[in-house]
């Protein structure tokens, strides 16, 4: 693949990584106000965090195991080693509970009363923040393991 | 109101998640500590972290399946439930973060 193609597949796995937080984001403000009127809403959107996050995981995973060894190699021969040591070990694991999580998201919206019980929107809050919290998380991590590819240049 | 029944499917998968937090991280730990079998799942699907996925999902799944037929939903609320998930994600993530610092 061509050198272009390679750096968009890559964009494309952010894209669709920041688009499934962000629609867990939108899911959070309408569960706080949940009503007759939203519900179906909130269950269409639901669907789509983990279609996002699994779209995500396999545009990433293909580059991961593609191409990444070559930054790899970068990021070990210059100063921020730590680029791959920690985030990027840290990150590429940490993504399954993520994918989880958001897997699991939809199930509890479709199968319980979400309108009748406060207990069960805010489990669904829960789930939601961990998503978005572990979201922010792998967005810095990347952002950290790209500045450890180029820091690696530099020092060449 | 509040603490309704949760349906069955919710407390197996919601379970699933907080065990599979924490045996993810318990693999990477025993791949990382245990040279051959890296090499091993990188051999079985090509690569360690393709293996580790397969192997982290379908046990997701299954465990999921498994605890949704078992469980008794009586004795789960959401607040507990919410409580599991959220400790197991946590002590997971930290005993990954811990492991990679020390490495």
């Amino acid at each position: 693949m061509s050198l272009l193609g390679t750096q968009l597949s890559l964009m494309v796995h952010v894209f669709f990584g920041v688009l499934g937080f962000t629609m867990a984001v939108a899911i959070f403000v309408y569960v706080l106000h949940t009503n007759d009127k939203n519900i179906a809403t909130v269950k269409k959107m639901s669907i789509f965090v983990p279609l996002f996050t699994v779209l995500s995981y396999l545009t990433g995973g293909w580059w991961y195991v593609v191409y990444y060894s070559h930054e790899r190699d970068i990021i070990k021969s210059g100063p921020w080693v730590w680029a791959h040591t920690f985030f990027m070990e840290v990150k590429e694991h940490l993504f399954f509970v993520l994918l989880m999580l958001s897997i699991l998201l939809p199930i509890i919206i479709y199968k319980n009363d979400l309108i009748g019980d406060k207990s069960i929107r805010n489990l669904v809050l829960t789930v939601l923040v961990l998503i978005v919290l572990l979201g922010f998380s792998m967005d810095g991590a990347g952002a950290i393991i790209s500045r450890g590819v180029i820091v690696g240049f530099m020092g060449r | 109101m509040g603490n309704a029944t949760l349906d069955k499917k919710t407390v197996g998968f919601g379970l699933s998640v907080a065990l599979m937090s924490i045996l993810n991280s318990l693999l990477v730990i025993l791949k990382e500590m245990n040279p051959p079998l890296k090499a091993g799942m990188a051999k079985a699907f090509g690569h360690h972290w393709t293996t580790h996925g397969i192997i982290v999902l379908t046990l997701f799944v299954v465990l999921g399946l498994i605890f949704s037929s078992m469980v008794k939903t009586e004795n789960w609320n959401a607040n507990k439930l919410s409580n599991t998930i959220v400790g197991s994600v946590i002590l997971g993530a930290a005993c990954l973060a811990t492991f990679y610092l020390l490495h």
